[in-house]
């Protein structure tokens, strides 16, 4: 979103469809959906590219409007494409490891869960790394600062803007076959993921992936906490408010850089 | 500053366009003098779609049998369907399907909400709003005139509920219902709030109090902190009055902080669902719902309901390539009541002819396919249009199936704890 001044409205779709495709992969083939990411995420970088070539890159340079309406058209059409081919049911999928627990004493942590939150940090680590110390990284960051600047120092943007999109599809990817255990699919799942990530990237500061991590955990324990001391029904209220006061107080986000953003 | 001002302002733009989107026109009738044109909405898109498409099902192949058996002096019946994937479009379609489409009944809705906002418009029209599903007390708590409702009302599903603890499980553990630890947690939407409002107000009228109330957004992505503080809390009871998605995420949240209660007693909206078992899988086995007895014996029933009810079954079999559900169920009984018993009397098709003659339809025990009688209260009763003898059962899990096992009468298998 940072990088190529695009917000991609279909982002939850994609997730919809990483999870529908590790949920096929464990249906028809028993693969289980920790195997399963290895083939997920080359899929979803393919379909990431191939969004980007066709729809997304005759879009770039035109009013901001013009994008939107491509991302939330593509997300519409990709929800009733859903409930066409797949119909609305609830698909799960049982593992056995998917309810397991490690215990300390009072404190239990599923292990799904743990594996999320590790495999979570350990790719932002690696974006962290991929950006400031590739040429491609070091490439996007280029772009993002000054797209005619990049570009005039010889930076092929398309294939930038392409491999940026392409990343954030895979980064599903790895998502979807991650939460399958854990969760259900069903087409209009994407928006229930989706609006809590736009939060945490804005609250974290557009383009910043250390915000972005921090923000979302944030946000993550100020749903559970108020969910447990308030009322369930509060918690997204309370973080909204959050986001509202970082809008007001910081609108660049709590790691945004001054002046990026405007 | 003005892009996130912008973005957020789109945020809330999607959440409001995937609310409405989804709605599509109904399809053309044949000209008016040779069919009966009703309306109906259903949410076929959506959330609610799966349970939604289940009922539009029913009702429909309650139209195709009724029209095989020659539709009301050799007059076709046809549906004029709209889709509602939320309250707002329900109120559209409604308004649609009576001042453009002319319809004099409309029938719906499956989900709660959906209920709510039609039958208010077909109230102000004048026009007769046929409930099969939606089981809110509000729907007919508002002593409309033209709003009929075939199926019981959600306080009839939380007095079973809360009947079978009393007479059911606290014997069993030698205890009162005072004496149970009891938890109740629910979604917030119209279905939640109204089935827990009941339970409510029955601890006051018997006298038993709740270690914990709690509800919360169907659409949540986690529930760990309710869970959390219901393990802390131990309850041997705990009443969920969930939808399928988040009765299955409170199951597995459960499952992982290790929360158990005595018994878990949900409804046929969450807990009483195929998907629920699917997801659960042998942790579903002893989990209670409360709900229209889905598992209907044949055997039990009058040769005519027995033949009703092998048909249905056979001709959703054949469409859809699976059993039928409780939404099946409740479309097909509340269409065949109205398409059978109803339209059949009234002298011309006008909403006021069909309430009439709705007012005086009476039908006794055993005559419908879910074995409960029909009688519909007056206009001066208390919830007017509610069909009084309609009854909610309890089920369990048991091997994977659900069976009824309350109210005594109707029981296929006894409860096991």
């Amino acid at each position: 979103m940072g990088v190529m001044d695009i917000t991609n409205f279909a982002h939850g779709e994609y997730l919809m469809l990483s999870l529908y495709a590790s949920f096929w992969l464990f249906e028809f083939f028993h693969i289980d959906p920790y195997l399963s990411v290895l083939l997920v995420i080359p899929l979803m970088f393919l379909l990431g590219l191939l969004t980007e070539k066709f729809l997304i890159r005759p879009t770039i340079g035109k009013p901001m409007f013009i994008h939107i309406f491509v991302t939330l058209g593509l997300s519409v059409i990709l929800q009733n494409l859903a409930l066409l081919l797949w119909s609305g049911n609830f698909r799960t999928i049982q593992v056995p490891f998917a309810t397991h627990t490690i215990n300390f004493g009072d404190i239990s942590i599923s292990t799904p869960r743990l594996i999320i939150f590790m495999v979570t940090l350990t790719v932002a680590y690696l974006i962290h790394l991929f950006l400031n110390y590739t040429w491609m990284g070091k490439a996007i960051r280029a772009t993002s600062q000054n797209r005619n600047s990049a570009q005039l120092m010889g930076i092929n943007i398309n294939r930038v803007f392409m491999v940026t999109f392409a990343l954030g599809t895979a980064c599903l990817g790895i998502a979807g076959p991650l939460l399958m255990p854990i969760y259900y699919v069903y087409p209009t799942i994407g928006f229930q993921f989706v609006l809590v990530a736009f939060v945490a990237v804005v609250m974290g500061g557009l383009g910043s992936v250390k915000g972005a991590v921090l923000a979302s955990m944030l946000i993550g324990i100020i749903e559970t906490l108020s969910g447990y001391f308030l009322d369930p029904a509060m918690k997204q209220a309370i973080y909204f408010l959050l986001f509202i006061l970082v809008l007001i107080f910081k609108p660049s986000g709590i790691f945004g850089e001054e002046g990026k953003v405007v | 500053m003005k892009k996130i001002k912008i973005i957020s302002a789109i945020v809330m733009l999607m959440f409001l366009l995937t609310q409405v989107l989804g709605c599509s026109g109904g399809q053309k009738a044949a000209p008016v003098e040779e069919t009966i044109r009703i309306g109906t909405i259903f949410p076929l898109s959506g959330p609610s779609a799966l349970n939604g498409q289940d009922t539009f099902d029913g009702a429909d192949i309650a139209r195709e049998l009724f029209n095989d058996k020659g539709g009301i002096n050799g007059k076709k019946v046809v549906y004029v369907s709209a889709d509602a994937p939320d309250a707002n479009a329900a109120t559209q379609e409604a308004d649609r399907l009576i001042s453009k489409e002319k319809v004099p009944v409309i029938l719906g809705t499956q989900s709660s909400s959906l209920a709510f906002a039609a039958s208010a418009v077909a109230e102000r029209n004048k026009v007769v709003y046929w409930e099969v599903e939606g089981i809110a007390d509000n729907i007919t708590s508002r002593n409309f005139k033209y709003v009929f409702r075939s199926t019981f009302s959600a306080s009839n599903m939380g007095l079973q509920m809360v009947n079978f603890v009393k007479d059911v499980y606290a014997p069993k553990m030698g205890k009162t219902i005072q004496d149970l630890k009891i938890a109740l947690v629910y979604e917030d939407g119209a279905f939640g709030s109204s089935t827990a409002k009941t339970i409510q107000d029955l601890s006051k009228e018997l006298g038993f109090t709740f270690v914990k109330e709690a509800s919360y957004s169907a659409k949540s992505n986690e529930l760990n902190s309710l869970v959390i503080d219901l393990k802390a809390k131990k309850p041997d009871v705990l009443f969920a009055a969930s939808y399928v998605n988040d009765a299955i995420l409170l199951s597995r949240t459960s499952e992982e902080l290790g929360f158990k209660p005595g018994i878990i007693i949900g409804t046929t909206a969450g807990h009483g669902t195929p998907d629920y078992v699917k997801a659960m899988g042998d942790k579903s086995n002893g989990v209670f719902a409360a709900g229209i007895p889905n598992a209907v014996n044949p055997d039990n029933m009058k040769p005519e309901q027995k033949d009703l009810y092998n048909e249905l079954t056979k001709r959703y079999k054949a469409k859809r390539n699976k059993d039928i559900s409780v939404n099946v169920l409740n479309g097909f009984n509340g269409a065949w009541i109205l398409l059978s018993k109803v339209l059949p009397n009234a002298k011309e098709m006008t909403a006021d002819n069909i309430r009439d003659v709705a007012l005086n339809t009476t039908m006794a025990k055993g005559d419908t396919v879910l074995g409960y009688g029909v009688k519909f209260a007056g206009p001066d009763a208390p919830n007017s249009g509610q069909n009084v003898e309609a009854f909610a059962g309890v089920m369990q899990w048991q091997e994977g199936k659900l069976y009824t096992v309350f109210p005594e009468i109707i029981a296929l298998k006894q409860p096991k704890f």
